[in-house]
């Protein structure tokens, strides 16, 4: 059985497990948004093979493309040495941890332990249900949390200035879709509103509804793990959030294909100037820009902070930490955690995020303290740091219950969405079924 | 000298259970069993074993609940039968319609039927990825022209799941219809001329003569291309995948992206197996006509 698996892996991944044969050590990581980020890992890939003498193979896949092969390689019984993708804190690292598929990385963070934040850690610090003990099963590397981006040129073509942009959660969504969309079709662009993704074939959509459920305080999972999703003022909030998500795309102020989209299909439309504003974790859309259209990126694009939520208070930023995966099954577990160690000293990494023109925000104080981060007059990696600064930083539910993992990986809030603006159903019959399919998963 | 068939047996029988002292095999059948190891081997690694290992996969009973618990597997269902149903119809239909033009005479019908081909003869991926394109409602060419020529969006060909199941069936007859037709022609050309000569000089118009010449004579090829095409068109992934990816939110789904689906996407190959064992009430009573018709059709 075991031996048949592993064919079926090979049949699924002809040409990554040839890789895995001949390599001392093998990589699959999520792709990035611009060739620096590649190139940054594989500069620390090349200096660890120059220390080590060793060799190393990596493998770049599209965001979700790695979850899935992952997926399918685990198993089969062959995953890669190290792999990266943005879904796994929140979709994947809790629950196999709990199974016992992560291999054990306290030798690698617990002599560095003090040198990272202490939320991002503790992100990490996981229940393994096989040993009933907590252990460093994943190493946190980066943050994340969604941003707000709009074309300023498109703003003023509208006839608008930056200074008629209302700072209120729904008075800003409806600016784009009443006022800026309408005018900019008057002029005869086929321009959408707001850049609103949906589908469950991305990521992006989850990001984004949570944030909409915290702006107006829908907290499904509270701190002790409950889900609270039935309590009737909770219920009452995530209805108002999911009617205020879905009213660009019920009142076609949002790009159709927008409940179709893959991971990097809101950057594409929004860099096309298809749609005024996007909401998109990391800083991918404007840096995709940095190097070929600087003019563009410093005067044209603009990353705000979220409206203020329905009750006048900063709508809280929602950090998810991502992170580096080794498997149990791993075949050069040491390998990966010596290229690990290699890869979180601050002398690496930080010009390794640097690189990526800081599109993420670093999980060490030493490297935040960095006046790249600090004292920089880039608009929008200084507005990215006053996300993380300036208001609320709030996890994912995943960190209160592990089981909410499932919740994401089945995409109930995006099928919640879907009942809402295909299918035609109420919000309250929509969060009736997500309600129930949310106990089940939570057990609760 | 040729032996009969039961004096070959009798030969044979003596020579095993006689003990003549010759080999169990000659030097011919050894040297073709040699030639045909490796076709065994390789059916028996590549066809026999899947095949079981995928129908120790399906007694799964957790799979079937799971799958048939996904609210997905009710819309999956119905979506297979509307590309199987319309998708078949329409395009065998078409076919049978548009062979009784190919089979005129004359060169600008030879250009026209290479123009008609095309389609079926260029690969899949670029042909349905262009269409894919082509059907974008943001920036496809459709709906930018309807703006242009109407200041109307057009509808969202893949991302409403109706359009998007229209535009899936649309697309699979595009894309296999030329190679229906061109089978009907084929079988058309096969009909001698003078059955049709003594139908006309019998008073028979164009429409007997379809009814009582053309349609009997090619009604085999027709019925066994229906078979084969909706066993085809039960394992056709390529149409959807390439085109709506089964979304909007697994909207547009078949049995064959739907297992796909739960085997290489959430690594679930039980439940992909259970997903794709469900065409086993269409395909199995088709493969045994389709298998006694072609028998019947070589005996005869």
């Amino acid at each position: 059985m075991r031996r048949f698996r592993a064919w079926l892996a090979v049949a699924a991944l002809v040409a990554t497990t040839s890789a895995v044969a001949a390599a001392d050590l093998t990589i699959w990581w999520t792709k990035g948004t611009n060739p620096q980020e590649d190139d940054a890992l594989k500069g620390v890939v090349a200096l660890w093979e120059k220390q080590t003498g060793k060799t190393a193979e990596v493998s770049f896949y599209t965001t979700g493309d790695t979850e899935a092969k992952v997926v399918t390689a685990l198993k089969a019984g062959s995953p890669p040495d190290l792999t990266f993708d943005f879904g796994y804190d929140l979709a994947y690292t809790p629950t196999w941890a709990y199974d016992g598929l992560l291999a054990d990385m306290s030798d690698v963070l617990e002599p560095i332990a003090d040198q990272f934040q202490k939320g991002p850690l503790q992100s990490a610090y996981l229940l393994n249900g096989k040993t009933n003990k907590r252990a460093y099963y994943a190493v946190p590397w980066v943050q994340m949390t969604p941003h707000v981006h709009y074309w300023k040129d498109l703003l003023e073509k509208a006839g608008y200035t930056e200074a008629d942009v209302p700072k209120q959660w729904q008075p800003f969504f409806d600016f784009w879709c009443e006022k800026v969309q309408p005018a900019l079709r008057a002029k005869g662009d086929r321009i959408y509103g707001v850049g609103q993704g949906s589908s469950t074939s991305s990521n992006d959509p989850f990001f984004n509804i949570h944030l909409a459920l915290n702006a107006f305080g829908a907290q499904v999972v509270n701190p002790d793990g409950q889900l609270q999703i039935s309590d009737p003022e909770v219920r009452k909030r995530v209805i108002a959030a999911l009617d205020s998500y879905a009213k660009p795309i019920l009142s076609k102020c949002s790009p159709p294909d927008a409940v179709n989209w893959n991971g990097v299909d809101d950057n594409v439309s929004f860099l096309n100037k298809k749609n005024v504003v996007v909401m998109n974790p990391t800083l991918s859309i404007p840096l995709s820009l940095q190097a070929k259209s600087p003019d563009v990126y410093r005067n044209e694009i603009r990353t705000v902070p979220w409206p203020d939520g329905p009750d006048g208070k900063p709508t809280p930023a929602m950090i998810s930490v991502k992170q580096v995966l080794v498997f149990r099954d791993s075949p050069h577990i040491d390998n990966a955690k010596s290229f690990l160690k290699l890869l979180l000293q601050p002398e690496n990494i930080g010009p390794m995020l640097k690189a990526t023109g800081g599109r993420w925000m670093p999980v060490m104080p030493k490297l935040i303290e960095d006046p790249f981060y600090t004292q920089t007059d880039d608009p929008h990696r200084a507005a990215m740091v006053r996300q993380f600064t300036q208001v609320q930083n709030v996890p994912y539910p995943q960190a209160y219950n592990r089981l909410y993992a499932k919740v994401m990986q089945e995409q109930l809030w995006q099928k919640a969405i879907g009942r809402i603006v295909i299918d035609g159903w109420t919000t309250d019959k929509a969060v009736d079924e997500l309600s129930e399919r949310m106990k089940v998963l939570l057990g609760s | 000298m040729t032996l009969s068939g039961a004096a070959l047996l009798q030969a044979n029988s003596s020579r095993k259970w006689l003990g003549s002292g010759r080999p169990l095999l000659s030097f011919k059948e050894k040297w073709a069993l040699f030639f045909l190891m490796p076709f065994a081997t390789m059916f028996v690694a590549f066809v026999s074993y899947p095949i079981l290992y995928a129908l120790f996969l399906a007694t799964d009973r957790s799979a079937y609940t799971r799958v048939i618990a996904d609210p997905i597997y009710a819309r999956t269902l119905w979506n297979t039968f509307l590309f199987i149903v319309i998708g078949v119809m329409l395009k065998m239909l078409l076919a049978l319609g548009l062979s009784s033009f190919f089979v005129l005479p004359g060169r600008a019908i030879r250009i026209i039927a290479a123009l008609f081909i095309l389609p079926w003869a260029v690969p899949h991926i670029p042909s349905i990825l262009s269409i894919r394109w082509m059907l974008n409602s943001e920036w496809g060419m459709i709906n930018n022209l309807l703006f242009q020529m109407f200041g109307i969006d057009g509808p969202a060909w893949l991302t409403n799941p109706s359009f998007g199941m229209a535009s899936i069936i649309t697309v699979h007859i595009w894309k296999y219809l030329p190679f229906w037709t061109m089978i009907l022609v084929a079988a058309r050309l096969g009909i001698p001329k003078e059955l049709y000569e003594s139908a006309r000089i019998d008073g028979a118009g164009s429409m007997q003569q379809f009814r009582y010449v053309t349609f009997p004579a090619i009604a085999n090829v027709f019925l066994t291309s229906t078979m084969l095409t909706t066993i085809w068109s039960l394992g056709d992934f390529n149409s959807i995948y390439l085109l709506t990816g089964g979304g909007p939110m697994e909207r547009t789904n078949t049995l064959a992206t739907m297992g796909i689906r739960y085997a290489f996407r959430h690594a679930d190959f039980q439940a992909g197996i259970v997903t794709l064992m469900s065409a086993l009430p269409i395909l199995v009573p088709l493969v045994i006509v389709l298998t006694r018709r072609l028998r019947r059709n070589a005996d005869a």
